[in-house]
């Protein structure tokens, strides 16, 4: 036993301890680090090409597989053609896939001339995060920073949590992290949209601190109300379900069916500048609101 | 260092590297009642059965890496615990246990509850999120069940690379 505490191998664990520890202190986040940005290097380019494989899977494997007892050659020069017509297949849904995200981006960017939105798609949701994080192919290179809304042409989905120069990390709106100022369209009443563990599995957000005389009711559009420099205005958030009493106090909350389902999506738009964006913030974020 | 030890070294890092790929990539490993394995963590518990205890504790080390990257939590986390657990693991698989499939099994389970429990403490009730329990219940244990489940796959899979190479090293 006394061998195994005074083996070289006993002193690398202890010294791999002490350099954890240290890495632990030096970084609260898996983002910005020396360690992260390499970590990203190494994974982020391998989660792109998995997941573009995943996302085609079924269109690859649609058009392999013919017969080869007959006519060899023939056959061989058929399954040359196949394969070529395949990755052009691949090619095009891809194409089509860019075609409908670019079409909706300069959708909500004709509808927002102050937007600056940048497309990014999903590469990565670790089985871990029981609020639906996920990971995006964008990083600081394309300008996004830390807290800028994440979106698609629905309806929000998020905000970015931690960024990198190749990826970011996205809190979504699911998340008990997320506070969002929100409003009904139809009422104009304001409240503030949160989730905890129970409504984040059924994938309903709720709209808290409604008064007891509210007008809130089925059917709603809640939007964002733009106050907190986070999100833009007018985003839309979803619609009410219904509207119910608070468990710990007086007020209401609506419960509300978000416009997106942010536990799903593949492709969002990072807005990276907007009008407003900021403002009120920085006596906002020392709260820890968003 | 025989040429064999490289290789089989390097087969286990570009193995750890795609199961983390598959683990996070969306879609790729089904998801069962809404919740999908940690396929990192059987991966290098499977390793450290096969291999000596610092390049054990090393493996260790890189596939936590990877868990503290992906997951976004402080890095450092995870590894530190699974490269002292893989160092034990080792250790115990080489002197105390013999290396099969049932002792795999019940080393699996016993590290991915302590990592569950130490995770759910550390990133759930500590950060002061409300339905403590509710989510230990419904997501953390079902992440750690699942988990468990893949061993039969990191266990024979592993076992397999390690004999194959073994056999040509000897």
């Amino acid at each position: 036993m006394k061998d195994v505490f005074h083996s070289t191998g006993s002193k690398i664990l202890v010294a791999l301890v002490f350099a954890m520890i240290a890495l632990m202190l030096y970084t609260s986040n898996a983002s910005g680090s020396v360690t992260a940005k390499l970590f990203g290097y190494l994974t982020i380019p391998m989660q792109r090409v998995s997941t573009m494989v995943a996302n085609n899977a079924a269109v690859a494997a649609g058009g392999s597989g013919k017969s080869k007892d007959e006519l060899a050659a023939e056959n061989q020069k058929l399954q040359q053609q196949v394969d070529e017509l395949n990755k052009k297949l691949v090619n095009y849904y891809t194409y089509q896939q860019e075609n409908a995200q670019l079409r909706k981006f300069l959708e909500l960017k004709s509808q927002n001339p102050d937007f600056k939105p940048v497309a990014a798609a999903v590469v990565g949701r670790d089985p871990n995060n029981i609020f639906g994080q996920f990971t995006i192919d964008q990083g600081t290179q394309s300008g996004i920073k830390q807290n800028d809304p994440v979106v698609t042409e629905a309806g929000v989905v998020g905000w970015v949590s931690s960024v990198s120069s190749t990826y970011s990390k996205v809190t979504t709106i699911l998340s008990p992290d997320t506070k969002l100022s929100a409003v009904d369209k139809v009422t104009r009443e304001t409240g503030v949209i949160g989730c905890d563990a129970h409504s984040a599995d059924t994938g309903i957000l709720k709209l808290l601190y409604l008064s007891e005389g509210t007008k809130v009711t089925a059917g709603d559009l809640i939007v964002t109300s733009g106050i907190g420099g986070i999100y833009p205005r007018n985003l839309i958030v979803g619609t009410v379900k219904s509207v119910k009493h608070s468990d710990t106090d007086v007020s209401l909350y609506a419960e509300v069916s978000p416009a997106v389902s942010v536990k799903e999506v593949r492709d969002v738009m990072v807005i990276t500048s907007f009008q407003g964006q900021g403002e009120a913030l920085e006596s906002f974020s020392s709260s820890g609101g968003k | 260092m025989t040429k064999y030890r490289v290789v089989r070294w390097l087969a286990y890092i570009l193995e750890i590297l795609a199961v983390f790929v598959l683990q996070e990539t969306p879609g790729l490993i089904p998801a069962v009642f809404g919740v999908r394995p940690v396929a990192v963590v059987p991966t290098v518990l499977a390793i450290a059965m096969f291999e000596d205890e610092n390049p054990a504790m090393l493996f260790g080390l890189f596939g936590g890496l990877l868990f503290d990257f992906g997951f976004g939590s402080m890095l450092g986390f995870h590894g530190l615990i699974l490269a002292v657990v893989c160092r034990a693991v080792s250790h115990v698989a080489s002197d105390l246990f013999r290396t099969n499939f049932f002792t795999s099994l019940i080393l699996n389970t016993s590290v991915c509850l302590v990592l569950t429990i130490l995770q759910w403490a550390c990133f759930y009730v500590l950060p002061g999120y409300q339905d403590a329990g509710y989510a230990l219940a419904v997501h953390y244990l079902p992440i750690a069940l699942y988990t468990v489940a893949l061993t039969p796959i990191t266990y024979y899979f592993n076992r397999a690379l390690a004999m194959q190479i073994r056999e040509k090293e000897e």
